[in-house]
């Protein structure tokens, strides 16, 4: 049984990919049954119904929308090119909803790993399953699309050195 | 406006997010729901489970047993029997006169001493068997209320009817039911009885 801690830190993950709060909840609440019918013995509870959490708003997000294939091929990245490089840009604080919306399922995942977790590349990789180099792509196209989005915009983004 | 790095303002903003009172109370109660639930379905699989093994020890015991299947089985039989009413081939109120017909038999039909001294007149009788074992079937009519009963008689071997309620060792016949009738079972002067009465009187 998860306890009320618990349950806010899965809501917040749920918030990340909805971008809308009731859309959050009905998706925890919905993870959290689907985790109890099935009477899921699992070493990390909270991971798994993290997992099924995803899994859940990728299906009902597929279901909503056209689903975008993205190129196989990785984006060329600057050799120095990491994680923390997000870090350098500055943003209204008003402006996250608008970034968070403007970001794709996976690059949604990625972020709150990053921002909210915490984790470096390496662990976002591990944690998701999938090569650090992917991992680096979708960050640089992300920090990319968000410059070209909201950086002419009033100076709702900046990039900066830190 | 005030500007962080990317990192802090999205931090702050989705940490900012909360469910409310009621909606933490709602998933809580889903959760202890749930539990229930599950412990209903694992009592209700506990319950089938005892019940199982309560039918698997019938059939062993019963199997270990087989004189009281043997039992029922005698009444099953005598009580198809005694509602077919086949024809009697002598019709006769006496005794001698049945054991003089029934020739065939291995065995002289007796009067029981539970019966002698009751209202059960003896109106005829007929060949007949009881587990395979060659037998007479006598039919009585109470004289006080009619019921017509089937009284059966046949050689008592321990090996095929095993322990049966012995009368030289007071043992009181053994009742069983069998399509709405009673029959009662004993053994008396080495042969085995079986009678049948109606349940109404039970």
């Amino acid at each position: 049984m998860f306890d009320k801690e618990v349950l806010q830190q899965l809501y917040r993950y749920c918030y990340s990919l909805t971008c809308d709060e009731h859309e959050a909840y009905d998706l925890l609440q919905s993870a959290v049954e689907k985790f109890i019918k099935f009477n899921v013995v699992a070493s990390q509870p909270v991971a798994y119904v993290k997992k099924i959490i995803y899994n859940r708003f990728i299906d009902d997000y597929r279901r909503q929308k056209i689903v975008q294939f993205e190129s196989l091929e990785e984006a060329a990245l600057p050799a120095d090119f990491d994680v923390q490089t997000l870090e350098e840009l500055l943003v209204n604080e008003n402006m996250a909803e608008h970034i968070l919306e403007s970001l794709e399922p996976d690059e949604r995942e990625i972020m709150y790993c990053w921002a909210i977790e915490g984790f470096s590349t390496s662990e976002i990789a591990e944690k998701l399953e999938k090569p650090k180099g992917t991992i680096l792509s979708k960050i640089y196209r992300m920090r990319k699309k968000l410059i070209e989005k909201f950086g002419d915009n009033s100076d709702d983004l900046v990039e900066t050195e830190l | 406006m005030k500007k962080g790095n990317l990192k802090n303002v999205m931090h702050d903003f989705v940490e900012s997010k909360s469910l409310s009172d009621k909606q933490l109370e709602s998933l809580m109660q889903l959760q202890q729901t749930s539990i229930k639930k599950e412990s209903n379905v694992k009592y209700r699989w506990i319950a089938v489970a005892v019940v199982f093994f309560i039918m698997m020890g019938n059939v062993f015991y019963f199997s270990m047993s087989p004189e009281l299947a043997l039992e029922q089985r005698i009444g099953s039989e005598v009580a198809k029997n005694h509602i077919n009413l086949k024809p009697l081939e002598i019709q006769t109120s006496s005794m001698k006169a049945i054991r003089g017909f029934l020739t065939e038999l291995d065995f002289s039909p007796v009067e029981s001493i539970l019966l002698k001294s009751s209202s059960k007149n003896l109106i005829g009788g007929r060949y007949c068997s009881i587990q395979g074992v060659t037998a007479a079937q006598l039919r009585l009519r109470d004289s006080e209320t009619g019921q017509i009963q089937s009284l059966y008689q046949t050689v008592y071997d321990k090996d095929v009817f095993y322990d049966l309620p012995l009368l030289k060792e007071n043992q009181k016949p053994v009742t069983v039911y069998s399509k709405g009738l009673a029959v009662d079972i004993w053994v008396e002067k080495g042969i085995l009885f079986a009678l049948t009465r109606e349940t109404n009187k039970d």
